[in-house]
Order: structure tokens, then sequence, then C-alpha cells
């Protein structure tokens, strides 16, 4: 199968951390090419660097060193504001849980991104709708977010994350804490948005099985990433 | 869809606005007060605190200066702290009589801080009054239309005389209480004509209040009808001057004499200020003040460190929202503003019905109190407390939105 250009681009990144014993160097040289409509998975067991990985991609923590670009933009731009308004174009993120704001509703959940991407207020709705609608959850809109069923809540997450079109998804264990046949129906989701609208999307996950429906998975091992499967599409 | 990405797109494309432009003013305003609504129980206390030191200050600020006028005025009963009294003193016989020029108090009455300065005559002219059979000796002064306010009295029954009466002369009176009810006993007599020596005059009015002392037994006329029936002996030889506040009492007293001087020789002038009693009261006064400033600004300081420790309290309790908001791509100014805005947003409701109950207060008070408290003044204390408020959330507030923004995102979004 031939490859296309990658849109994400990591090389040689590491990741340092202080301690007081000297330092500890979770990620040693880790390079990473994704493609546009990719889903990878990284495993690996507690510890190993996976969710720092994560971080460092999403740019919500800064790498020893190394190179991070989506579309040939230097990711590890020089200001935290740049570095934030690169998380509002080009980043969504899922979590394992507690996602949503639980005092707010489906439609306030799904605002605060574009109110952070200075989108005027007339034009809120229609994205929202349109986001929703990915998910199936249109209906619920103006539903209060704490009282949604898990599954429900999981795909308002991933509505809220896919809400500004971006390049690169990032799940952190996005069905740990969803019973099986409810992963599924979340995992199907994923594999509609990143196959529809070319979306690339990381997974960390645990699950083996979450890792067979991805793309390519990768284990993290010794602070580098080590290939289980390649390119099952 | 395509027309609300484009929007993303710009503002991610213009990396000189990143440095500029905060989400919308509209968003945070709504964002945090939402907030501040959805949080309402929890943040009761502290509203309540604020609110109540509010109503203090503006209470205070309200009718303090008319509260300030009315013991004044009624510190009168005391020794007269706010009041002036200038006349002439010689011993030398052969020096001409002296008095008080109309202009020279129009003059004094122009000064700032005098509420009202008016001249009357000093002697008591005893005079005889045939009253249904009898002939009796009645005490007369001579006043002018200022007597009254200047003097603090008040008319019991009927009316005083003004402008007019004094300038033409006429021949009305006013009596005072007691005389009244010796002349006239349970009669009304108002309406009723006094013959004083040869002429008749008519009663106007009967003056009375707590400050009327011993012209409750007088008659007062008009002082140019007094000076003009005395062939010479009677004339305006006292003045008398009512400053707004003892504050004033030691400026307008000092500048008597030059006012004076200006135009007319002022030998022999002599102005009394009752300096040890105004001191007492001034002082008396400062302890009181001293003592409601404490209490507002310790209401108002455990409020302050209320909005505090309610916004350190939310921003730990919601520590994980705010690592999503920053994964979001909220940048530290946007939860900056949205934590500090909160702040504001509790105390401007804590203000708003602060000025409510403020306003309930101040017209209970002033019912109560007999004053009249000024709409202006009240607003414009209002407006006051208001921004003071909003300075209050502001201060209390910035550390823990500080604290907020700076929060590490993978930390914050971890805690549980």
């Amino acid at each position: 199968m031939s490859r296309q250009k990658p849109i994400v681009r990591v090389e040689a990144l590491t990741k340092t951390f202080a301690t007081a014993a000297g330092g500890f160097d979770v990620l040693r040289g880790v390079d990473l090419e994704l493609e546009a409509g990719e889903m990878v998975a990284i495993m690996g067991p507690s510890g190993c660097g996976k969710s720092t990985l994560l971080h460092i991609l999403g740019l919500l923590t800064p790498p020893t060193a190394g190179r991070y670009t989506i579309m040939s933009h230097d990711m590890f731009g020089p200001s935290e504001d740049r570095q934030a308004a690169f998380r509002r174009e080009y980043l969504g993120f899922i979590l394992q849980s507690c996602n949503l704001f639980e005092h707010s509703n489906v439609y306030e959940n799904l605002e605060y991104p574009l109110i952070y991407a200075r989108v005027p207020l007339a034009k809120r709705r229609n994205i929202i709708e349109q986001a929703l609608s990915r998910v199936g959850l249109t209906h619920r809109i103006d539903y209060p977010a704490n009282r949604l069923s898990g599954g429900e809540q999981q795909r308002v997450a991933i509505a809220r994350a896919l809400v500004n079109n971006p390049k690169l998804l990032l799940g952190d264990e996005p069905t740990g804490q969803l019973d099986r046949d409810t992963s599924k129906m979340v995992m199907a989701y994923f594999k509609q948005i990143v196959y529809e609208h070319d979306t690339t999307m990381l997974i960390v996950t645990h699950d083996p099985a979450i890792a067979k429906q991805c793309t390519r998975a990768y284990t993290m091992q010794e602070g580098q990433l080590v290939p289980l499967m390649q390119e099952r599409k | 869809m395509q027309i609300g990405f484009a929007y993303i797109r710009r503002a991610a494309a213009a990396p000189k606005r990143w440095n500029i432009v905060l989400i919308a003013l509209h968003d945070i305003v709504h964002i945090s007060v939402r907030q501040v609504f959805r949080q309402r129980r929890r943040s009761l206390g502290v509203v309540l605190a604020v609110a109540l030191g509010t109503a203090s200050l503006i209470t205070v600020l309200t009718l303090g200066d008319q509260l300030k006028h009315d013991i004044n005025r009624d510190l009168d009963l005391l020794g007269g702290a706010t009041m002036i009294l200038a006349g002439f003193t010689t011993t030398d016989a052969s020096a001409p009589p002296q008095e008080f020029l109309s202009d020279t108090v129009n003059a004094i009455r122009a000064l700032p801080g005098v509420e009202a300065a008016s001249a009357a005559t000093e002697h008591v002219d005893w005079l005889s009054l045939f009253w249904r059979g009898d002939n009796i000796a009645t005490p007369v002064i001579g006043v002018d239309e200022d007597y009254w306010r200047a003097s603090g009295l008040s008319a019991a029954k009927g009316q005083l005389f003004g402008l007019r009466e004094v300038r033409m002369g006429e021949r009305v009176c006013v009596l005072g209480e007691e005389l009244a009810k010796n002349l006239f006993g349970s009669e009304n007599p108002i309406g009723q004509y006094l013959p004083i020596r040869t002429e008749i005059f008519k009663i106007i009015g009967v003056v009375g209040g707590l400050q009327v002392g011993d012209r409750k037994k007088f008659a007062l006329l008009p002082l140019t009808t007094v000076v003009r029936r005395s062939n010479g002996t009677m004339r305006a030889d006292r003045l008398i001057v009512r400053c707004r506040t003892w504050d004033d009492v030691p400026v307008v007293g000092a500048a008597i004499p030059g006012i004076f001087a200006q135009r007319q020789d002022p030998r022999h002038l002599k102005v009394d200020v009752a300096a040890k009693q105004l001191a007492r009261v001034v002082s008396m006064v400062w302890w009181i003040q001293l003592f409601v400033a404490v209490s507002i600004t310790a209401t108002l300081t455990v409020g302050g460190f209320g909005i505090w420790n309610g916004m350190m309290s939310s921003v730990i309790a919601r520590t994980r929202e705010i690592g999503l908001k920053k994964a979001m791509g909220a940048e530290r100014r946007d939860i900056l503003a949205q934590f500090l805005v909160e702040a504001v947003a509790l105390s401007l409701s804590a203000a708003f019905i602060g000025i409510v109950l403020a306003f309930v207060v101040v017209q209970t008070a002033g019912a109560y109190l007999e004053t009249n408290p000024s709409l202006g003044a009240f607003l414009l204390n209002a407006c006051i407390s208001f921004i003071f408020s909003a300075l209050l959330g502001v201060i209390t507030g910035f550390y823990p939105a500080k604290r907020a923004a700076r929060l590490d995102a993978v930390a914050a979004i971890r805690y549980e």
C-alpha cells in the first residue's frame, strides 16, 4: 500500500523528568509519522511514557528535545499563547472520563472551544449542531451534561473535540471507563470520523481490542515506539 | 460549517492578533455570571457580607451630611456650637453707636459655609401693651427675615414674617409661645390685633420649638419696624450667623472681621465663636465616625476575604475544568479573565443587593430621623459603592484568578 505524505511528523522526541536521583528519561528519541485518515494506537504498561507523549503532542507539556510538525508547521512554537492557538486550530482531545463540564448543558460544553477560537456567537449553534450530528446527538443539544449516560457523555466529548475540525485527534484511554458495547460504539464513531473526514487520530490505550481496530499500533518500550501492527485499513 | 471553521482558521492565521485579542467580553461576562449564578448557594454568605458592608457605606455616606447638619442644628441646645454671634463692645461713652448695615450682612450671608445670617436688635425694648384692661410691659426685639433660620426657630402656629414685611416695615408681630398663652389662653391668636404703645400690630404667628429659650416670652417685630419707632435707641447691633457644619465655624468666624472692615469701621467689633463647645462636639463626632468607619471596613474586609477564599476554593474544585479548557485552546489570559470576572460578578451582585438594602434603610432612617435624604447624594454614593465593590472584586479575585491561569495543564487534567 502506497503511503501518503505524513501530515504529522515527530522526530527524535525526548523527555527527561528531573528527580531527586537525577534525570529520568521517559522518552528517548521517539520518531513517528501519521497520515491523514489514520488511526494509530499506542500501548504499553503504566508509566512507560505513552501519556507523556500524548501530552507533548497535545502541546500541554514541553519536550526536552525533538521536532514536531503538523502540515509542516513547527508545533513547538515560541510562546504559550501561540501553542494555545495551535491547539485550537490543529488539535482535539478526548480523555478517559470526567470530560464534560457537568454543570453545563451539551451546547455549552461544545461552545467553549468555539469561544476560545473567537468564533462569533451567531455561527456557533450551526457548528455545534453539525458536530453533534457526527455522533448522533443533535437531539441532546440542550440537555444537561450530567444527566447523559456514560456513552452519551463520551460521544459529546468526541463532538467537542471535533467542533473545531482538528487535524489531529488525541485520545487518552477514551474508552477506558466504558462497557464493551459502548466502547464498540465509540470506536465505530472514531473510525467514521477518521475515515470520512480525513482526520488523524492517536489513541493511547491498554486494551488490545481497541488497538486491533486501529490502522497501526505501537508499544512504548524503554522510551521508544516499537511497531506492533502495520497498515490495516 | 465551512463558514464557521473559516473564522477559526483566520484567528489562528493571524499571529499578531493572538497577543492582543482576549475572548469576547460578552462571552467572558456570560460564562462568569452563569457560573456565579449556578454556584449561588456556595457564595450566598459572602455576597450577604459584602452587601451589608455596602449598604452601611451608602447609608452612612448618604445620611452623613444630612445627619451632620441636623446634629449641628440640634447641638445648639447644648450651647450653639455652630452659631457665631457678633456685636459691638466699647467702654467709650462718646463713641458713635454702631450697627450692622444690610450690605455687610448680605456679604456675610454670601460666605461659603454660612447657612443663615441675621441682623437683630441686641437690646430688648420693654413696651407697654394695653391688653383687655391691663397694661403689660412686654419684651420686644426687632429681627430680620433670616432670624428664624439663624436661630433655629420655627412657627408653632401661623407663619413667621419674611423679607417683604421687613422691607416694608409692616405692623405685624410674632409672639413667643408663653406670651401668646398668657395673652390669649386657649384662643387662637393668629389674625388678632395687639395694641403696642399707640399702634395696632397684627399677630401672624407664634414661634416655638426646642430652641426658643427666653424668646417664648417675647414679641418679635420686623427689624425696620422696631428701629423706625425707637427714636434711635434700637438698631441692628447684633449679628447671628449660623454655619452649615462645625467645620465651617472657624473659617467663617475668621472671615467676618475682614468682610466687615471692607464695608464699615471695624473698631469695637467683637466676634464670639464657641470654641470649647465646638472642639468637644467635633471630638465626639470624630470618634463616632471612626467607630462607624471601622465597622464598615471590618465588614467589607470580611466580605473581601470571603470572596478571596471562595475563589481559591473554586479554583481547586475546578482544577480539572481549567485543564480541559487549556487543552481546548484557552490562553492564560482567558482563564484569568474568567475567574477575575467571576469575582467581580460576585462583588457586584453583592453591591446591587447592598444598594437596594441601603435605599430601604435610607428611606426608613430618613423618615425616623425626620430628615430628607437627597436622591442625588444617594445615587452618587451608590455609584461610588458600585465602583468600590468592583475594585474589591478585582483585588480579592486577582490572586486566585492568576493561580488558576498558571495551573499546569497536564497536572490539572489529571487532578481528581
